[in-house]
């Protein structure tokens, strides 16, 4: 079994994020691309100890990116919006 | 807001403001809603990132925007509730806040000390008038003779005040003649040479050819071609010897200088005239600087260093672009003069305010008089001729200057020059010396 540390990389603090944060009590995470839904639920609740409603994932392609002639391709990440129980708040990462 | 005030010194002030931490957190929102439409953070749109995530992201920047847009704010306040008025703008020493505390800020300010004058009247002057002299006037004519005078070439051997023309041949180590020669005219008996020099071409001729040096090396020449040639011998050669004939001290004279009476003796009462007017002014001129040199001894007080700056470089500014010299390297010449003329200035402003000196449309008429017999005018000419500067308020101020040093003038007790003083200083102490210098010899 997979640390949670090793599922959840990181918080991601946008504007979109904070609005759905702000409007719908969702946090939005970067997270393992092989982590699942049910894994990504367990991982929140142990760190944060919180209840967690929906988790909604979704894939994003890494970027190609070019440097001359030569071309590459940024690696693909996994991106996870969590919905938590009403009254629960993850303050570390609240803005 | 509490303003707390200590004083450094007559000039100098601590003032400590402390603001209520509520009217500060209100300042540093409105600060941070400013500095929120001038960042820009990963993820959001300039000017839409919250509040809270651009204090924690520039905390520091975000405090120093906000003191540097309020800090001036709070100390201007500060001056108004406790109707302060300093010569500067304020130095910032020290400031302290943290969110959620009150704000303390600590600044010096120079403040125009408060001015007592006491001592003003029978003051001791160390003065000695300088009085007229007849030969005052036949030094002056003869000034004017040497002036007019005008040179014939001649053929007599030369004498004093002769104007020589001559050529300078330059010799080698073992005495001899080199190609090397310069051109030189002087006057006999008034030049730069040395006196064997002098000597040496006295009574010669044109043509005549003199071994001779030029001058010593304790009486340098400051001609930079021949300057590094002192004790070193010269021939001379003499080119030319131009004799000065000055005219006669007759009425004819007198009529070229302008006199239309034509006569050398109303020459003289003019010259007379001028003299004891140059003499007048001249001894109001240093009696004044006396009295303010004493006034400025007598009734010590401190000046505030902005204001002798802002003072002194007014006054070399002028200089400065005349001669394009670094300002800050004349700066010290000029903050004494500006020492000197700023306390004159409030000394004698203070003195007006405590006689109560008013000028009247009298005295305004009466200075008029005078200026106008000064210059020979009538007085509605000299009324319509200066017409602005009669107007002007430094006419008024000038005048209430004069009453003030009348009024001084009136008390003063004279003591000697400290010139005399000196040399009688000397001479006692020389005389002194002459027993003990005759002991040692026995």
């Amino acid at each position: 079994m997979k640390h949670p540390r090793e599922i959840i990389v990181a918080p991601i603090v946008t504007e979109k994020s904070n609005t759905l944060n702000a409007t719908q009590n969702c946090y939005t995470f970067r997270v393992s691309v092989n982590a699942n839904k049910i894994e990504i639920r367990k991982a929140i609740e142990t760190i944060f100890n919180v209840s967690v409603v929906r988790v909604n994932t979704l894939c994003q392609n890494g970027k190609v990116k070019r440097m001359g002639r030569s071309s590459g391709k940024r690696a693909d990440w996994k991106k996870a919006i969590v919905k938590l129980k009403a009254g629960d708040k993850i303050s570390e990462i609240e803005v | 807001m509490k303003v707390e005030i200590k004083e450094i010194s007559s000039v100098k002030q601590e003032i400590t403001i402390i603001i209520e931490a509520d009217i500060v957190l209100k300042d540093y929102q409105k600060s941070l809603q400013k500095f929120k439409k001038m960042v820009a953070i990963p993820g959001f749109r300039k000017g839409k990132a919250p509040l809270s995530l651009i204090e924690r992201t520039y905390a520091d920047y975000a405090k120093q925007e906000f003191l540097d847009n309020n800090i001036d704010k709070y100390f201007k306040k500060a001056l108004e509730q406790e109707k302060l008025n300093p010569v500067n703008q304020g130095t910032l020493e020290d400031v302290a806040w943290e969110k959620g505390n009150d704000l303390t800020a600590k600044f010096t300010i120079e403040v125009m000390p408060e001015i007592i004058i006491e001592n003003y009247k029978n003051l001791e002057i160390p003065f000695e008038e300088e009085k007229f002299k007849s030969e005052m006037v036949d030094d002056y004519l003869q000034k004017l003779q040497s002036e007019n005078g005008y040179e014939t070439e001649s053929d007599d051997p030369s004498q004093e005040g002769d104007i020589i023309g001559t050529t300078l041949v330059f010799l080698d180590d073992e005495g001899n003649k080199t190609s090397k020669i310069i051109d030189r005219e002087f006057v006999l008996g008034d030049n730069a040479y040395c006196d064997e020099f002098n000597k040496n071409l006295t009574s010669v001729k044109i043509g005549d050819e003199i071994r001779t040096i030029l001058f010593t090396k304790e009486k340098p020449d400051p001609d930079e071609e021949i300057s590094a040639m002192f004790d070193k011998e010269f021939i001379v050669i003499i080119d030319s010897i131009n004799k000065k004939v000055l005219p006669e001290l007759d009425d004819e004279f007198a009529k070229d200088m302008g006199i239309e009476e034509g006569t050398i003796e109303s020459l003289r009462i003019k010259i007379e005239d001028e003299i004891k007017f140059n003499v007048n002014k001249q001894n109001d001129d240093q009696l004044r600087g006396a009295i303010i040199a004493k006034l400025i001894e007598q009734n010590p007080f401190e000046l505030p260093s902005a204001v002798i700056t802002r003072y002194a470089e007014n006054m070399a500014k002028p200089y400065v672009q005349a001669y394009k010299t670094d300002l800050e390297s004349i700066l010290p010449i000029y903050e004494k003069l500006a020492i000197y003329q700023l306390k004159s200035f409030y000394i004698v402003d203070k003195i007006e305010e405590i006689e109560k000196i008013e000028i009247s449309e009298e005295d305004i008429e009466d200075a008029i008089k005078i200026a106008a017999s000064n210059m020979k005018m009538e007085i509605e000419k000299y009324k319509e001729l200066y017409k602005k500067e009669i107007k002007n308020e430094n006419f008024v101020a000038t005048l209430e200057e004069k009453k003030v040093f009348d009024l001084i003038k009136e008390t003063i007790k004279f003591i000697p020059f400290p010139k005399k003083e000196i040399e009688n200083a000397i001479e006692t102490a020389s005389n002194e010396d002459e027993p003990e210098s005759k002991a040692s010899e026995e």
